[in-house]
């Protein structure tokens, strides 16, 4: 099966300040990637240079294809990009933001086709959106307008998802159903990658852990393994304690013992 | 990328818009010292024959096509630049070219170029416009962000201003001092259709630009990032922007000097009754602000007083309050980015 991402990054630097070392990156259908690691690890810059947003050194395949080489739409086709913090600075009705996500698609300024239509609406369903589809999207709470912006980058449908602390601003609840719709993108045989700081969703959730720091990839690899190795322990400089309740998953973070 | 609700809605409104509009027309084409029946101004448009003919098609018609053309310039161009920067406030004074514009202008009347060449002041005066693009993008740079392009602008605008000043200050002949500080203050008033035939053209190019980055503008609600991602080149928009408001408004000044506040007006008049879209605001305010001027430049003909009052004092006598008003009506809409 082609890889989704096939990336070989060379170098990722702001004015002389290197930001990424060389790092490699595979990612197939079918898997969920938590991005993890400390704050300042490179995660964001790790996110952002696959979207096409920072200039970096490398080479990079989307499904075999040499990314250098596509074109702006035909990249925006095949990457679906969540921004941490994403912004709704006009009051659009929260349909015709998740319709901006089929412009990749569309005639400049053409309406939108009745597929795509259909498509919007089966992701505002997708994402309990129905209800608030003609509603000026910055009249929501933070929550719905982060379910708002996370079903605009699923109306892109594109075989690759990168999130950027999708859920970080979520209550539990929204939390959980957030990660369970990336998890059914997954599962439909896209590639989602997905930085996150809360370990324990993460744990629920993810088929694979990358974890980073100052600019490396330091682990890869299934989360039971790096959470067994300790790999994540010495990452994070701290200690973290696995639990079972009611069949999930809990884990907790604790200080290292001197 | 409308739904079918909203492109009825914008329908009915540039209907309603453009019925005004048609009104204004025929009450500019009427209004003067003059009084012409309807058949006289009728036969006189059409025919162009006899003292009816020269009055409406070499006094009022050249006036009319400028406030109309000026008009939706301005407003189109100040609706495009909030949609850009994100930020309801923006107006194209922030780039700097009306204040270039104007002082091309003033140049030569400084130098008395106006009285000797016809077309030289508002050659000069888009050239103006022309330069301080070129200074402003030079200054920023290719890569240049928003903030960057923003103090480039305020810097070249700032330039020109004090250079206004210092043509003003150092002028020995009264009566081109008179002549700069009326001008300054914006008038539709001895133009011909040469003036229109000289602005034309950059207020086509410019409105037709913006009006194909109205998409982009609608892209750009979700940030640059975002925007970048869907496959927006969001530096080469802001290059294309930055431009078509220079050509727009040089255009605009050179034939009718300094106006203000309708290019901020009129998109917040309009963006209310399209739901805030940056893209369906853009020919909306183009006809509201068309619609504006067009009833200013009315105004000021029928306001009795020794001599014609300049439209761009009307502009801001009228703009300064409304725009008040609509701080003071709208202030949650301002901090909608902080809804619950």
């Amino acid at each position: 099966m082609t890889d989704v991402i096939d990336l070989d990054l060379k170098r990722v630097a702001f004015g002389n300040r290197a930001i990424l070392h060389p790092l490699s990156l595979h990612v197939r259908p079918g898997e969920l990637v938590a991005l993890i690691g400390p704050n300042g690890a490179g995660k964001t810059t790790l996110l952002r240079s696959i979207a096409g947003l920072v200039p970096w050194q490398g080479r990079l395949r989307i499904q075999g294809e040499d990314a250098a080489k596509f074109s702006a739409a035909r990249r925006a086709q095949c990457i679906a990009y969540l921004e941490q913090n994403g912004s709704i600075h006009w009051p659009l009705l929260v349909r015709d933001i998740v319709s901006l996500g089929r412009l990749p698609f569309a005639n400049r300024g053409a309406a939108l086709s009745v597929q795509d239509r259909e498509h919007v609406d089966r992701i505002l369903e997708t994402c309990c959106l129905e209800h608030l589809s003609e509603r000026p999207a910055t009249e929501l709470s933070g929550g719905e307008r982060a379910r708002v912006l996370l079903a605009r980058a699923l109306a892109v449908d594109a075989p690759l998802l990168l999130a950027d602390e999708p859920v970080s601003a979520l209550d539990p609840a929204l939390q959980i159903a957030t990660m369970q719709i990336l998890k059914d993108q997954a599962d439909a045989g896209r590639a989602v990658i997905v930085v996150m700081h809360d370990l324990g969703l993460a744990l629920r959730f993810a088929s694979r852990f990358v974890a980073m720091s100052q600019g490396h990839i330091r682990a890869d690899g299934p989360p039971d393994s790096l959470l067994a190795s300790g790999a994540l322990d010495h990452i994070f400089g701290i200690r973290f304690l696995r639990a079972q309740s009611d069949g999930i998953e809990l884990l907790a973070a604790a200080r290292r013992q001197s | 990328m409308l739904t079918q609700h909203t492109s009825h809605t914008d329908i009915r409104l540039k209907a309603a818009l453009s019925a005004l509009l048609a009104c204004l027309c025929v009450a500019s084409l009427a209004t003067g010292p003059a009084h012409l029946s309807i058949a006289e101004l009728v036969q006189g448009l059409l025919q162009g024959e006899g003292v009816a003919g020269i009055i409406i098609r070499d006094i009022r018609l050249p006036r009319l096509l400028l406030s109309l053309g000026v008009g939706a310039s301005l407003g189109l161009c100040g609706a495009a630049l909030q949609g850009l920067l994100r930020n309801p406030l923006a107006e194209p004074a922030i780039f700097g070219a009306p204040q270039a514009a104007a002082f091309g202008a003033v140049a030569t009347l400084y130098s008395g170029l106006a009285n000797a060449v016809s077309w030289a002041l508002p050659a000069a005066a888009i050239l103006g416009a022309a330069l301080s693009v070129a200074l402003v993008l030079v200054a920023a740079g290719r890569r240049a962000g928003i903030i960057t392009l923003i103090l480039a602008g305020l810097a070249v605008g700032s330039l020109a201003g004090a250079a206004i000043s210092l043509a003003i200050n150092l002028s020995a002949n009264p009566f081109a001092v008179t002549e700069i500080i009326f001008w300054l203050m914006g008038s539709f008033e001895d133009r011909s259709m040469q003036h229109v035939a000289l602005a034309a053209p950059c207020l086509m190019i410019s409105s037709l630009i913006l009006l194909r980055c109205g998409p982009s503008l609608r892209l750009l609600t979700l940030g640059d990032d975002t925007a970048r991602s869907l496959g927006l080149n969001v530096t080469h928009l802001r290059l294309w922007i930055v431009t078509a408001v220079a050509i727009g408004v040089g255009g605009g000044v050179a034939v009718s000097g300094a106006i203000g506040f309708v290019g901020l007006i009129a998109p917040h008049l309009m963006r209310p009754l399209v739901g805030g879209d940056p893209q369906r605001v853009l020919v909306p305010s183009s006809l509201a602000a068309a619609a504006l001027l067009t009833a200013a430049d009315i105004g000021v003909r029928l306001i009795p007083a020794t001599s014609e009052i300049k439209i761009g004092v009307v502009t801001s006598l009228i703009g300064v309050p409304l725009f008040l008003w609509l701080v003071w009506t709208r202030r949650g809409l301002f901090s909608t980015s902080d809804a619950p």
